[in-house]
């Protein structure tokens, strides 16, 4: 499945399925494609015209057409490209279905954030070579100690030496607005007693820690540094 | 059946569905016959020629519509397809691109018959309506006609495919296509008159295809169609079609997208 693959624009998502449900010779074309359809969420819009679709849909019809022959294998670049989160969700898991039902699927995406959940194996490559293989949580073991977090306030923070004082495996601490950026070496119950301490002292909060995201981010700024 | 030829089969009724349900299809059948309609009315009550005459004179101002329609079916199946980038979705089907190329194209011909036959059809039912009879020498005439304009339709198609997948984007392909059209249409009675009237044809829409058509003709002393169609003639469009089919299938084979 191509990033930006075309469609056939005036044709219904019935009509495009059918067409490489045939020319992929699969036996009972009209079952197959209806069955895909269901699948992806897209019954419904069958026989709706896919210039009238948005690009989650089209991303789902893609989807249903690789789904048509059962393949062992299926190779997706970009399947998360400039969908909203609710499409992100729903490629996401059209992904899941297809891998826990044997199929190997090897993708390509910049959105690491998602990565982590949805793969078994992952590789990092650089200027066409190969510098990470292994599973999320070995590269991110390997990539060292450091943990990184962002946590969103509510309000801003008033006294950052109380969290020093609190957590001395805080090596670097920065707040920008209501946007908190720590850097934790160790601490292997740090993230229970942060948010025991969070809790404690009445902090709203929301955090994000996208440790494969920056792996990938240190990997390019070496590059370019 | 050996599978490629299977897939053959399916890619060239999946290109005769694609193109016969197109928006476009019915308006092309509609406005042949139409125009044949009018024309021939126009020009028996006008000029009052003969029937030879009237017939060959129809065929080429209608074959002039059907071959801008099918260079325009033949460029969206190829640029179009490339441009929409749905091209890529195809070539990574279980299918070799040769098979590929050669069932859209059959697929685009195929389709392409019924266009071309309307104005024959039409021209007959208005003659036995008038006439009450057809002659039979006006039948073989028909036929004979027919046959070249299939043939004329089916070069124009390769040539067409051929531009395509050479200059990739729709745009220029249907700029190229139309202006090798319209450079024939002005060429092909210049290079009449050059041959000092060696070459004599009915169906002027056949000058199209100067080219190849006057490099074999000028072995011969004339190339008759009217009253036995001249073997050369048929020879000349089917190598044209060839040669241009082999160098599509040149280009298709090592198209990197």
């Amino acid at each position: 499945m191509a990033e930006n693959a075309g469609y056939y624009e005036s044709m219904t998502a019935f009509e495009y399925l059918n067409r490489f449900g045939y020319l992929h010779s699969v036996a009972d074309v009209r079952g197959r494609s209806k069955e895909c359809l269901r699948e992806v969420g897209l019954y419904e819009h069958g026989d709706e015209r896919i210039s009238t679709f948005s690009k989650g849909m089209k991303q789902r019809l893609g989807i249903a057409r690789c789904l048509l022959n059962d393949p062992e294998l299926v190779i997706m670049d970009e399947p998360l490209t400039a969908l909203d989160p609710n499409g992100k969700t729903d490629v996401i898991d059209l992904i899941t279905r297809m891998r826990d039902r044997g199929a190997t699927v090897i993708l390509s995406s910049h959105e690491l954030r998602y990565m982590d959940d949805l793969c078994d194996r992952l590789c990092i490559l650089k200027n066409g070579e190969l510098v990470e293989n292994g599973t999320p949580e070995s590269i991110v073991h390997k990539a060292g100690s450091l943990s990184h977090y962002k946590v969103l306030l509510k309000r801003p923070l008033t006294n950052e030496d109380i969290l020093r004082a609190q957590f001395p495996e805080i090596v670097e601490l920065s707040c920008l607005n209501n946007l908190l950026h720590l850097e934790v070496d160790g601490g292997a119950d740090f993230e229970k007693r942060f948010l025991r301490f969070l809790l404690d002292n009445d902090i709203e909060f929301t955090v994000q820690s996208h440790q494969l995201d920056r792996i990938y981010s240190d990997y390019f700024r070496e590059a370019e540094e | 059946m050996s599978g490629q030829w299977r897939m053959f089969l399916r890619t060239a009724r999946s290109s005769v569905e694609e193109n016969v349900i197109s928006d476009q299809y019915p308006l092309a059948l509609f406005s042949v016959t139409l125009m044949t309609t009018l024309f021939i009315l126009f020009t028996s009550y006008f000029s009052g020629s003969g029937t030879k005459s009237n017939l060959s004179m129809t065929i080429y101002v209608v074959m002039v519509l059907i071959m801008v329609y099918a260079a325009i079916r033949t460029v969206s199946s190829f640029s179009g397809e490339i441009d929409g980038r749905t091209m890529e979705i195809l070539f990574s089907l279980p299918i070799e691109r040769s098979t590929l190329f050669f069932g859209k194209l059959t697929g685009l011909m195929v389709a392409m018959v019924p266009v071309v036959a309307m104005p024959f059809i039409a021209y007959l039912i208005m003659l036995s309506i008038v006439t009450g009879a057809v002659p039979v020498i006006l039948l073989s005439m028909a036929a004979e006609l027919f046959l070249l304009s299939v043939l004329t339709t089916f070069a124009i198609i390769a040539l067409a495919a051929f531009i395509s997948l050479l200059l990739r984007r729709t745009l220029y392909s249907l700029g190229v296509t139309g202006a090798y059209l319209l450079m024939m249409l002005f060429i092909s009675p210049v290079l009449n008159d050059f041959s000092g009237q060696r070459i004599v044809y009915a169906p002027d829409y056949v000058a199209m295809f100067p080219f190849p058509y006057a490099i074999l003709a000028a072995g011969t002393k004339s190339v008759r169609v009217m009253n036995g169609a001249d073997p050369v003639l048929y020879a000349a469009l089917i190598l044209f079609t060839l040669i241009v089919l082999v160098l599509g299938l040149l280009i298709v084979r090592r198209m990197e997208l």
